[in-house]
């Protein structure tokens, strides 16, 4: 039951894009494709959760012990880096096609950015397990979004929309109506 | 951004911005985060654009990553010695600074690498300009909308709920980043009437130049004949 709360409160009360914002450049890249946004967000899921638990044994077993804690942000961006080197890695194995996409854009950036994101706002001095919940809980959230805002990608750059508020603010717009829906949803579980 | 996607850098600063949204709630806070991110910014950028020609952009943005992460470290422990209220609770949050310096970097390494040094400097001193501008205006309208106060100030009211919150702060960035999008455009159309102008001005002297040319040669060789 309680890791059913954390699982829910990570995925709608606490989210990593519409709670956080940390989550949103992820959204921000060419995803027409349902393959190449299937492939890549799965690419991001894996590599935060194995950079979360490095973090997690770095910080608890290695900083501490040294008491180095101030260096937790670097040791963050670094596993970020070498996680997303990984995903890039793991894109060019499985599709050539999305490895084509993942290169003309800035998705690498984006795949660093979000990692950085989820395992910043961890709480580390809590159990391995605890933070292993929170993390699957706030990917679930991460790939709803992802899911809600598939739709939306083609009407981004719409004619029909005000040219000035095409495409970033379309997205922050549609973000602030999910993040009342989300934060609605998240109230009724606690 | 030509061909990949139509994004602007005023779009990357409001989803950098928008990666702070719960640590930034007055504009004291908006302007520590800025100050530090906009230093981190252009130090790392100006860093890793001594590579620019040997190193493929994912190389730069790792470089650029690394040496942002390491200013932001030191500048947070640096904070922690001072005293002031509003700086402490900023270095306590300071961390999440790397976000919007992370996002910030991605407009000059992916998509201006083909600017002279002079135009790429320019282009990176714009962008923190505005960075800074951005986040001390949503700042205030935070503070002032969310919280009744300015720079810690109370108005006397409450403040209205919505704006207090991640997506009242979405809706506000948005907002601000449309009507900096179209102040944007305006200097755009403005300096593109100009360069026409001034391209038409060239081939007109030109033409005048070369018929005076004409002129001069056709008089000469009528002087020969004579």
């Amino acid at each position: 039951m309680q890791i059913g709360l954390i699982i829910l409160n990570a995925i709608f009360l606490s989210n990593i894009v519409t709670y956080f914002g940390g989550g949103i450049i992820g959204l921000q890249s060419d995803k027409k494709s349902l393959k190449y946004l299937v492939i890549s967000s799965a690419a991001t899921v894996l590599g935060v959760i194995l950079g979360a638990m490095l973090v997690y044994l770095v910080q608890n077993y290695l900083l501490v012990a040294v008491k180095m804690e101030f260096l937790k942000t670097f040791v963050i961006v670094f596993i970020s880096v070498i996680m997303s080197l990984i995903a890039r890695s793991l894109i060019k194995a499985i599709s050539r096609e999305s490895f084509y996409l993942y290169e003309k854009s800035y998705q690498f950036a984006a795949q660093v950015v979000v990692m950085t994101a989820v395992i910043l706002v961890l709480d580390l001095s809590q159990s391995f397990l605890n933070n292993l919940y929170i993390v699957a809980g706030y990917m679930a959230g991460y790939l709803l979004v992802q899911v809600l805002m598939f739709a939306l990608y083609d009407k981004l750059d719409s004619r029909n929309t005000f040219k000035p508020a095409r495409n970033v603010p379309v997205l922050l717009y549609t973000l602030c109506l999910i993040g009342i829906i989300f934060s609605a949803i998240g109230l009724m579980f606690n | 951004m030509k061909h990949n996607s139509p994004i602007n850098f005023i779009y990357l600063i409001a989803l950098a911005l928008a990666s702070v949204v719960v640590y930034v709630h007055s504009l004291y806070s908006a302007l520590v985060f800025a100050v530090v991110v906009g230093m981190a910014f252009l130090v790392g950028l100006s860093i890793v654009s001594m590579i620019d020609k040997i190193a493929d952009n994912h190389v730069r943005y790792i470089m650029y990553a690394f040496i942002s992460t390491i200013l932001i470290t030191i500048i947070k422990v640096l904070l922690g010695y001072f005293e002031e209220p509003f700086l402490v609770f900023a270095a306590e949050n300071m961390e999440f600074a790397v976000l919007p310096a992370l996002i910030l970097g991605i407009y000059p390494i992916y998509f201006e690498n083909t600017l002279t040094t002079q135009n790429y400097f320019m282009q990176i001193i714009l962008i923190a300009f505005t960075w800074v501008f951005f986040s001390a205006l949503f700042g205030a309208i935070t503070e002032f909308a969310g919280f009744g106060a300015i720079a810690n100030k109370s108005l006397g009211f409450a403040g209205i709920e919505f704006f207090a919150q991640p997506y009242g702060a979405f809706f506000v960035i948005a907002t601000i980043a449309m009507l900096l999008n179209i102040i944007r455009r305006a200097v755009i159309k403005h300096n593109r009437r100009v360069n026409n102008l001034v391209e038409k001005y060239k081939i007109i002297i030109k033409d005048i130049q070369d018929d005076e040319e004409m002129q001069q040669r056709i008089e000469q060789s009528q002087g020969g004949n004579k």
